[in-house]
């Protein structure tokens, strides 16, 4: 079905040159020879239309009106399939192919033989299932499945893709736990807790999935560690291992560097390293050369006749399963028949195992819907041609090509939970943590009084510490220095203060005295909020006592906390914070979108259609900027709901810059993503590019005008700076657009420089 | 035994992993080498290059003497302008500070009429507003009473506050920044580290792989709690070693063996953190948003960067529960304040607690979700 969109996706335009990169690999035989006919329907009506096919299938190559045979990059043969035939003196192109391929490729090469399968008594059962059924939900995978294998015997699953072969297996393995039904290894009912047979079963998954980042030899010498093996046959065995699957050559190497067939063989030493009795392979075939595919046979077939391992095998290929002892076919969740292939080729009265599949396919595909014909498919006739889609002239920029780019970005957003999640919830949570957490205030410290001197005048001036409001809490009282010492390194007092002997005495009589304060410095901040308070209360004592003897001072000093009376912190750091979600998360989200494409292989479409770079990364940030000015939108509402910070300006003029700010961090994700190849390594050099200089050099604590150097020049030209200012002001300055168009324009400046940068840098070709 | 064994070489094959991950080297290294160093000199000195503006309607002496004591690095030298020009500067934030220098002021000193000058503070600038604030106070204030002073003898007596910060005298921020910033670090590694690990397995199929083994999830998790953790403390001993001692020329007061089993202890939360939080997301990307949306309060909220007294009640409360809030307090009382085990046992107990309590779920949702894995 994929397949099929895939072929519609490219046919939309009414092309006149297809080309096809293996389109049917993995694909069951039915759906091939559907596919096939599609094309073949296709050719008859549009026949200026040229069609360039890649494939490892021969009998699919058979049909071409011309072939080159390609190996190592360079071209063995040219023509059609009799001329390449004739040539060769084959009767198949499979043998035809072989016989082109360069001596080296083919030494060791021989036709695949099997001995027979002998006797076995039918009660020597390895495998056994009863009934296994497996649901997702209102979906069966694998509906009643029943099989039994004996010891010794190659037996092949056969079927289209997503059948239920996969979960067979795994259920067998004791990866997945069936929903119904009962299974026997060895005799063992299936059980994920027993170690024990684990011990005696080997499997081999669809996709290669051993240790990429471990070599060769490591793979096989950690594989046979888990499972056990004693220590002093760990290294023979290996050995024996390497030598019998032919991987002396690249022990050290990493098996990312190794060809597929390599890698197949490395995956079967794998799974042979601890001796098992059975082997579950799935698939173990996809995807590698013919050459490589009749190598792997061997193996199989020496451990089956020689080792007497029972080798259980799904395959999409009918040659390989033509090469098993029995094979059951799979369609659906159910197997529709097992029996060895002659008689499956019997039953069905048809020629080849292939033809005798589609029979069973068919068959079961009428029983479970209504017959539809892939006729329904083509609906065109020649009559409708003038309404045909006319390929306008390519013009520079297409709205409607950018809107879908948009609308893309939103379908993918919807089905992504979290992603959206963080899209829409993550700057709430975030401005909340931060919000408190940043906090600027210095509240409830903790502090003692060590009195030695124990008079009016100490009390007194204890009494004018707790007497403040707010900034201190007065903890019980400390008797001598080893308490003083124990209680502040634990961090229970920030402050110590010690009155000493004879302070009231000396107050009195106007000599010299002293009061010792005692500061935990472990957190210079605090210590210095702490510094300046005592000093402040001290000051005040001593004013207050001056007065009664000196008169008044000699001026004072009026503070006039402007925009913020109450100096809450809140008030102060909620306007901050919103800029800088606004420019974080945007950025992480919009870098994730072209990098996205990048590692999913979609970033084709971009290369292969008409889609300029400018439609391509607009359309997208077009979607990335509503986004963000929800969030805005969210944040705002938050802050002056929840927070209960006032906006004394113009909210139009915050929206206005809010909306710049947003193409701009919408700007810099993207450029963060076309100069990246990874996802994770895009959201960090967005999270890096954005919150180092937005918290340190743009005003977010210092203003930028108390920097040096490069972190000035920073400041001043990066927009946050701007931001930062107009939201402020906006906030708490009660200013309107007119006061903000010096900060404005800075950020307006930015957007075509960011973007710009962008646009030009992204490839437009695959490098 | 030969479960441990097992543990151990499935920990040893972590190793190989993250060897063969340059990213992951270059993150490791970055955030325990840079990072530290500059999170130690990021942190503003208490008052640098405020910029101060000063309109002086007196210009008289005494208001020249005045003008003249504000100069770098404290402050900017002062621009002078008039008073209908303040609102505007400070609408548009070109200064932090404008003194108001009234007419008559110093005549009215003389006169003992106790003028008042005004100081206008834009306190949208929280941490400039309020160091900044008793600084002028004091330089204003001291070059009124010396003006005085030569005008008048005071017989006021003096009674002093010596002020001694204890742990840490010079009140020196690289000191506090370096070692707070490992310790925040210490957190994060561990939960990328686990949460990448167990994800990498995914989007390679190897952990169906180890499935199918004799191996069971608990043994898989412990394998990666105990390697990625030792990574973790590796890099800590060796960035307090040569960032914060060599490097800052940092003193590190306390028994740093006890902050490395402290922190060893704290590493069984985080780390299971990060496998939990690997089982939720489907990928790298997803990951890394969850990891920043669960990361951030950890460590804002913990203490590390903010006094926790400063935080509202109700969040103060619910970071009890947060593991970080225990190896903040752990590790500034060992760290700074030379705590011994007496001290901080209690710390100890809870993150023993925590770490127990988050593993468990942990390895719950794991065995649960590696049935979808495969």
């Amino acid at each position: 079905m994929k397949q099929k969109l895939g072929l519609c996706c490219a046919l939309i335009h009414d092309p006149d040159l297809l080309l096809l990169d293996e389109p049917t690999t993995g694909v069951d035989p039915l759906a091939r020879v559907q596919f096939w006919e599609l094309i073949a329907r296709l050719r008859a009506e549009r026949p200026q239309m040229s069609i360039i096919v890649a494939t490892a299938y021969m009998d699919e190559a058979q049909r071409f009106d011309w072939l080159v045979a390609m190996d190592a990059g360079r071209i063995l043969a040219t023509g059609d399939a009799p001329a390449l035939l004739a040539r060769t003196e084959c009767d198949s192109l499979d043998a035809a192919f072989i016989k082109l391929l360069p001596e080296e490729k083919k030494r060791g090469y021989h036709p695949i033989h099997i001995p027979p399968l002998p006797a076995v008594a039918d009660t020597d059962i390895a495998i056994e299932a009863k009934g296994l059924t497996m649901r997702f939900g209102d979906f069966i995978a694998v509906d009643h499945v029943s099989f039994r294998i004996r010891r010794g015997e190659i037996f092949g699953f056969l079927g289209s893709n997503g059948c239920g072969k996969s979960t067979t297996m795994k259920i067998l393995t004791g990866l997945l736990p069936a929903s119904e039904g009962q299974a026997w290894l060895l005799g063992q009912e299936v059980d994920p807790r027993d170690m024990d047979t684990r011990r005696r079963v080997g499997y081999m998954s669809q996709t290669f999935s051993l240790y990429n980042e471990l070599t060769v030899h490591q793979n096989l010498v950690l594989h046979a560690r888990l499972f056990q093996s004693g220590k002093h046959e760990i290294p023979t065995r290996v050995d024996e291992m390497v030598k019998r699957f032919m991987l002396d050559n690249v022990l050290n190497e990493l098996p990312e560097s190794l060809p597929l067939g390599v890698r197949q063989r490395l995956s079967l030493a794998v799974a042979m390293v601890h001796r098992p009795e059975l082997l579950i392979l799935d698939e173990p075939t996809s995807g590698v050369d013919p050459i490589a595919r009749d190598h792997f046979w061997h193996l199989l077939i020496e451990l089956s006749r020689r080792d007497r391992v029972t080798i259980f095998i799904s395959t999409h290929f009918m040659n390989e399963a033509e090469r098993c002892d029995r094979i059951s076919m799979m369609h659906a969740g159910q197997v529709l028949d097992s029996d060895t292939p002659a008689a499956l080729i019997k039953k069905r009265g048809a020629a080849s195992l292939e033809e005798a599949f589609i029979g069973y396919l068919l068959g079961a595909q009428e029983s479970d819907k209504p017959p539809h014909t892939s006729d329904a498919l083509v609906t065109s006739s020649p009559s409708d041609d003038k309404a045909r889609f006319t390929a306008p002239r390519h013009r520079h920029f297409s709205f409607q090509r950018m809107l879908s780019y948009m609308w893309r970005e939103t379908l993918e957003l919807r089905r992504d939970p979290v992603r959206a999640s963080l899209a829409l919830a993550g700057s709430l949570i975030l401005m909340c943590v931060i919000s408190f957490g940043v906090s600027m205030d210095v509240e409830n410290l903790s502090y003692a009084i060590l009195d030695r001197d124990q008079t009016t005048i100490s009390h007194h001036y204890a009494l004018n510490l707790s007497a403040s409001p707010h900034y201190f809490t007065e903890h019980a009282p400390l008797y001598d220095y080893a308490e003083l010492d124990r209680r502040m390194r634990s961090g229970e007092l920030a402050l110590a203060i010690e009155i000493p002997e004879g302070f009231g005495r000396d107050v009195i009589r106007s000599h010299d005295a002293a009061i010792g304060a005692w500061i935990d410095g472990a957190m210079p901040q605090r210590a210095e909020t702490v510094q300046g308070y005592v000093l402040g209360i001290h000051q005040q004592w001593l004013q207050g006592r001056n007065e009664n003897t000196n008169g008044p001072p000699a001026a004072s000093i009026e503070n006039r906390y402007r925009y913020n009376p109450d100096i809450q912190s809140l008030s102060a750091m909620v306007p901050a914070v919103i800029p800088m979600l606004l420019l974080m998360l945007p950025a992480m989200l919009t870098a994730l979108s072209v990098v996205r494409e990048k590692e999913m292989g979609s970033i084709i479409n971009l290369y292969v259609t008409p889609v300029t770079r400018t439609e391509f990364l607009v359309g997208k940030q077009i979607f990335y900027i509503g986004l963000a000015m929800v969030n805005f939108l969210l944040m705002t509402g938050l802050a002056v709901t929840l927070f209960g910070v006032p906006m004394t300006g113009s909210f139009w003029a915050l929206a206005l810059s809010a909306l710049v700010f947003s193409i701009i961090s919408t700007g810099m994700g993207l450029l963060a993503s076309t100069i990246t190849r990874s996802q994770i390594a895009a959201m960090f050099f967005a999270m890096i590019g954005t919150l180092i200089p937005a918290t340190q050099f743009s005003g977010l604590t210092d203003p930028v005008s108390s920097l040096d150097g490069l972190g000035r020049f920073i400041g001043n030209i990066y927009p946050a700076t701007y931001m930062f200012a107009i939201s402020r002001g906006v906030f708490s300055k009660a200013l309107t657009l007119r006061d903000l168009i010096g900060s404005l324009l800075p950020m307006l400046l930015s957007v075509p420089v960011i973007t710009g940068l962008a646009i030009a840098l992204l490839k437009k070709q695959e490098r | 035994m030969h479960r441990l064994t097992l543990i151990f070489r499935l920990g040893i094959k972590e190793f190989w992993s993250l060897l063969r991950d340059p990213a992951m080297l270059v993150l490791i290294v970055y955030v325990f080498s840079v990072a530290v160093y500059a999170s130690a000199t990021a942190l503003p000195e208490t008052l640098n290059k405020a910029p101060i503006a000063i309109v002086d309607e007196d210009g008289s002496p005494l208001s020249a003497r005045i003008i003249s004591a504000f100069y770098p690095p404290q402050f900017l030298y002062p621009e002078m302008i008039s008073f209908s020009e303040m609102d505007a500067g400070l609408d548009a934030g070109d200064y932090t500070f404008v003194l108001v220098i009234p007419f008559d002021f110093q005549r009215d000193v003389l006169a003992g009429h106790t003028p008042a000058l005004q100081l206008n503070i834009d306190a949208t600038r929280m941490s400039q507003a309020f160091s900044g604030n008793s600084y002028v106070q004091q330089i204003v204030m001291s070059e009124v009473n010396t003006f005085v002073q030569r005008y008048r003898e005071s017989a006021s007596p003096a009674v002093d506050l010596v002020l001694r910060a204890r742990f840490n005298p010079g009140l020196e921020h690289y000191w506090f920044g370096s070692l707070m910033a490992i310790v925040d670090n210490v957190t994060l590694l561990s939960i990328i580290l686990t949460g990448a690990a167990l994800i990498r397995e995914r989007e390679h199929g190897t952990i169906e792989h180890l499935l199918v083994m004799p191996i069971s999830p608990t043994e898989i998790m412990l394998a990666k709690v105990w390697s990625m953790g030792a990574v973790v403390l590796l890099a800590v001993a060796l960035s307090l070693t040569f960032i914060v001692r060599g490097l800052l020329q940092g003193p590190v007061e306390g028994s740093i063996i006890l902050f490395l089993t402290g922190a060893a202890l704290h590493l069984f939360a985080p780390t299971s953190m990060g496998i939990f939080l690997a089982t939720l997301a489907r990928n790298m990307p997803q990951f890394g948003m969850l990891m920043v949306l669960f990361l951030l309060p950890l460590q804002m909220l913990s203490g590390s960067n903010t006094p926790r007294e400063s935080m509202p009640d109700l969040v103060q409360n619910i970071m009890l529960l947060a593991p970080t809030t225990h190896f903040v307090e752990l590790s500034q009382a060992i760290l700074f304040r030379s705590a011994a085990l007496g001290v901080v046992w209690k710390q100890f107990l809870v993150l023993l607690l925590i770490g127990s309590v988050l593993f468990s779920i942990s390895l719950a949702r794991f065995r649960k979700a590696i049935n979808h894995v495969a």
